[in-house]
């Protein structure tokens, strides 16, 4: 799932999640914002750090539970590599959740279902920061 | 027939021939050796309490030995004269005496100072004074108008036929009354005594043995053996009889004492000691002294005796009551049943948890107090306790009618004559009972707690793309129409516009719905906490409504009203628990009410003062009068089999009032609705901490 090459005004947000029906609905939704930011996609923690490599985002929006390498792994490897990229948690699982904030490996955390606005304002306070 | 007939003929023979021999030695012997030189003067003559001990402890069938013993004896040496008063008398005063003595309920085994006193009354004075008349009589006869020459021989120069048989009764009396009084106890005690193995320790044995040594000198003193000519302090010998009665009671003073007396009269007959004199006051100061040193020792013995026992009986009274003190206050049933099932005795806990006073229990049967249907089951349990020692459950009936759930241990105890029963012990386990039911329960809701919570969080991911795709959907469908705006609609293309954001906006809704559904499930399903914790109780009463909305909806209209409310330590998954048991009774009542109109169910929070009030109305059926005062009895139910398991609101009020210090109670009116108000303290409460946090 690559994405060409954009302006460098807009801002990059990668989201990252096992389920693909919930990307390509997170595509969809975020149809508005296509003028603003610039939206790329990854099934998994590897690919997640693959597009990363090729081009930096400004926020990675993540899953917890993940098969391979999980939110956690991830978060903390974007953090390594990537210290002026925002993260963000995006998890069906309180627990997990709880888990990332005691680790602090997030700046927030958003639990499923999540609405539109609350996430947009998430990846616009992030963007801010 | 016959021949057990000669059998019991050939005993008493045989009895009367041993009787008559031991009569006859004994009456021999002190008739030669413990007489003095002239024959007549006689400290001592043990034939009428030999005879009255023999009849006694043989029977009067022993009658013929016993006269012919002592008549042989007075006849073999050579006192005829005193035929009459030997065998007569002696006989005549034993019969008599064992007949004042049963009147008067004298106990052989002479341990109280009643007994003692007893036989010392009718020994020294009755029975003495009927031999005494007899050598009177028959002395007078002898000597006066029966008078042979042999026997004016006899009568001292000057005096009397009168004057001396008068004398020799005297005489008599006295030497029977020494003779009874220290012959009589000892053979009575020794009798008794030698029933029964002797056991001596070896201390008392070396003790015994002192006092032998000690009075053996005492006595040499006494009679002037050892000293240098007469000082002669008969009363020495007293001091060991006193240590004697004290130290081994009757037997060892009866002992000492016959055996001191007899050495001091065989030793003044061989002139020595303060008695041995010609006079005629000597023999009579000896005999006093013999008489009365007896007395002492008896009586002091036998004081001892009954004063040791008395306290061996209170000591005894003591710890029976330090244990019926003990049952009294345990707190499991205690219960003696007889063979008929009659209870014979029940300590408090009995009257306490079954609720029946006293008397009733004592008119009661032991199956009174099981069910009819449990009986054929109570009596093999009853078996097999005996036969175990394992305890086992059943159900005793409580005064007022319902069942109070008891594991019973029996012990057959039947055969003890002081208990004549058999012993039931009962322990109420309904505590037990309910609080194995509250873990049951909350294992169950555990687990489905858990498995809840894993659905609630699968739920999630599609729930958030079914709602990404809507919210895409609702614009996507928005531009589209805007798009189609200028286009010549056809009425198919009219409706797809129309219809299409509301299909969007309604699935949208339900979205929200779900969501929120399983956000209550999720927060509904706490996991179980060790420690209270601080908790929004409104947003726990409005989660359980969420979950419980489904059973609400159908019969009511739900209406809350919430207070502002600190937030309250508790077990917020119990408490949630209980929210929705409340809830979901509240249902139930009106679906029983019956009535087509939908009812009304009212939650309302609200703060007073240091407590927190959770009030659940509904307008449902009210609860009927007679029922009121079960409604938490744990397994009570008025629900269908398979609606309800009758734990609601028992677990209900376990939670609040054991787990949180706090109180559920209800108002109720029949057909008009039921509010049931939980409180729970602000400050939460102390839990008493368990074994293994203490560790």
């Amino acid at each position: 799932m690559s994405t060409p090459p954009v302006s460098s005004t807009k801002a990059r947000v990668l989201f990252v999640d096992d389920e693909p029906s919930l990307l390509a609905a997170l595509r969809r939704m975020l149809f508005g914002q296509r003028d603003r930011w610039s939206l790329a996609f990854a099934s998994g923690g590897h690919e997640a750090l693959d597009l990363l490599a090729r081009e930096p985002a400004d926020v990675v929006v993540t899953d917890m539970r993940m098969p391979g390498m999980d939110g956690v792994t991830l978060l903390r490897e974007v953090e390594r590599l990537y210290p002026q990229t925002q993260r963000i948690v995006l998890s069906g699982y309180a627990e997990a959740e709880a888990t990332a904030s005691a680790l602090g490996v997030a700046r927030q955390f958003l639990t499923k279902p999540c609405a539109p606005e609350s996430l947009i304002h998430a990846i616009d306070q992030a963007l801010a920061a | 027939m016959s021949r057990r007939l000669l059998c019991h003929a050939c005993r008493t023979v045989l009895l009367n021939a041993a009787c008559g021999v031991v009569m006859f030695s004994i009456s021999t012997l002190t008739l030669l050796f413990l007489t003095g030189a002239d024959g007549m003067m006689m400290p001592m003559f043990p034939g009428s309490a030999l005879a009255l001990v023999i009849l006694w402890l043989a029977g009067l069938r022993v009658l013929p030995g016993v006269t012919v013993g002592l008549a042989l004896s007075a006849i073999l040496t050579g006192r005829v004269m005193m035929l009459p008063s030997v065998a007569l008398g002696s006989v005549l005063e034993g019969i008599v005496g064992i007949t004042l003595l049963r009147a008067v309920g004298f106990d052989v085994t002479l341990r109280r100072i009643r007994d003692a006193i007893n036989l010392m009354v009718v020994v020294t004075t009755v029975g003495p004074l009927l031999t005494a008349s007899i050598t009177l009589a028959t002395t007078y006869l002898f000597m006066g108008p029966l008078a042979t020459p042999e026997a004016a021989a006899v009568l001292p120069p000057g005096m009397a036929p009168l004057s001396f048989a008068l004398l020799a009764a005297r005489f008599t009396w006295i030497a029977d009354g020494v003779g009874t009084l220290l012959i009589a106890p000892t053979v009575l005690v020794w009798a008794g005594c030698l029933r029964r193995p002797i056991r001596l320790s070896r201390a008392r044995l070396i003790e015994a043995c002192v006092l032998g040594v000690f009075q053996l000198i005492a006595l040499l003193v006494a009679m002037g053996i050892i000293t240098d000519g007469p000082v002669a302090e008969e009363y020495l010998i007293l001091p060991g009889l006193f240590w004697a009665a004290l130290r081994f009671g009757p037997s060892g003073a009866t002992l000492l004492t016959l055996l001191s007396n007899l050495a001091i009269i065989w030793l003044t007959l061989h002139g020595h000691g303060p008695y041995a004199d010609e006079s005629l006051v000597e023999p009579i100061r000896l005999q006093l002294f013999a008489m009365l040193a007896a007395a002492s020792a008896f009586l002091l013995a036998t004081t001892a005796t009954e004063r040791q026992q008395a306290s061996e009986a209170a000591g005894r009274l003591r710890a029976e009551s330090r244990f019926a003190e003990l049952i009294e206050h345990i707190t499991d049933m205690v219960l003696v049943v007889d063979a008929a099932g009659q209870i014979k005795f029940f300590n408090a806990a009995v009257t306490r948890v079954l609720g029946y006073s006293a008397d009733e229990l004592g008119a009661l049967c032991a199956t009174d107090l099981a069910d009819p249907a449990d009986l054929s089951y109570v009596r093999d349990a009853t078996a097999w306790s005996c036969a175990s020692g394992q305890p086992f459950v059943a159900r005793a009936r409580h005064k007022a009618g319902y069942w109070v759930p008891v594991e019973s241990v029996i012990t057959d105890r039947r055969s003890e004559p002081d208990i004549g029963g058999v012993i039931v012990t009962m322990r109420d386990i309904t505590e037990r009972q309910r609080t194995e039911l509250e873990l049951r329960n909350a294992q169950k809701l555990e687990s489905v707690g858990r498995l809840a919570a894993g659905i609630a969080h699968e739920i999630n991911t599609p729930i958030q793309f079914i709602g990404d795709n809507l919210h895409f959907l609702q614009a996507a469908a928005t531009l589209v129409n805007q798009a189609l705006g200028g286009v010549q609609s056809t009425e198919e293309l009219a409706f797809l516009q129309a219809e299409m954001p509301l299909a969007i906006e309604q699935s949208l809704d339900g979205v929200q719905r779900v969501a929120s559904i399983v956000r209550g499930l999720r927060e509904f399903a706490q996991p179980a906490t060790q420690e209270q914790q601080p908790a929004d109780l409104n947003a726990a009463l409005l989660s359980t409504l969420s979950v419980a909305r489904h059973e609400l909806d159908v019969v009511a209209d739900v209406e809350t009203e919430l207070g502002v409310l600190p937030p309250v330590p508790c077990y917020l998954g119990d408490l949630n628990q209980v929210f929705l048991h409340l809830l979901v009774n509240a249902a139930d009542a009106i679906t029983a009410r019956g009535s087509a109109q939908r009812g009304r169910i009212r939650a309302t929070t609200r703060r007073e003062g240091d407590m927190v009030l959770i009030e659940v109305s509904d307008t449902g059926c009210g609860i009927p009068e007679s029922i009121r005062g079960q409604v938490f009895d744990p397994f009570f139910t008025t629900k269908d089999v398979g609606r309800g398991t009758g734990q609601g609101l028992a677990l209900a009020r376990s939670i609040v009032v054991d787990k949180h210090g706090g109180s559920i109670d209800f108002t109720t009116r029949v057909g008009h609705g039921t509010t049931f108000s939980i409180r729970l303290p602000l400050a939460g409460t102390e839990r008493i901490p368990s074994l293994a946090e203490a560790a």
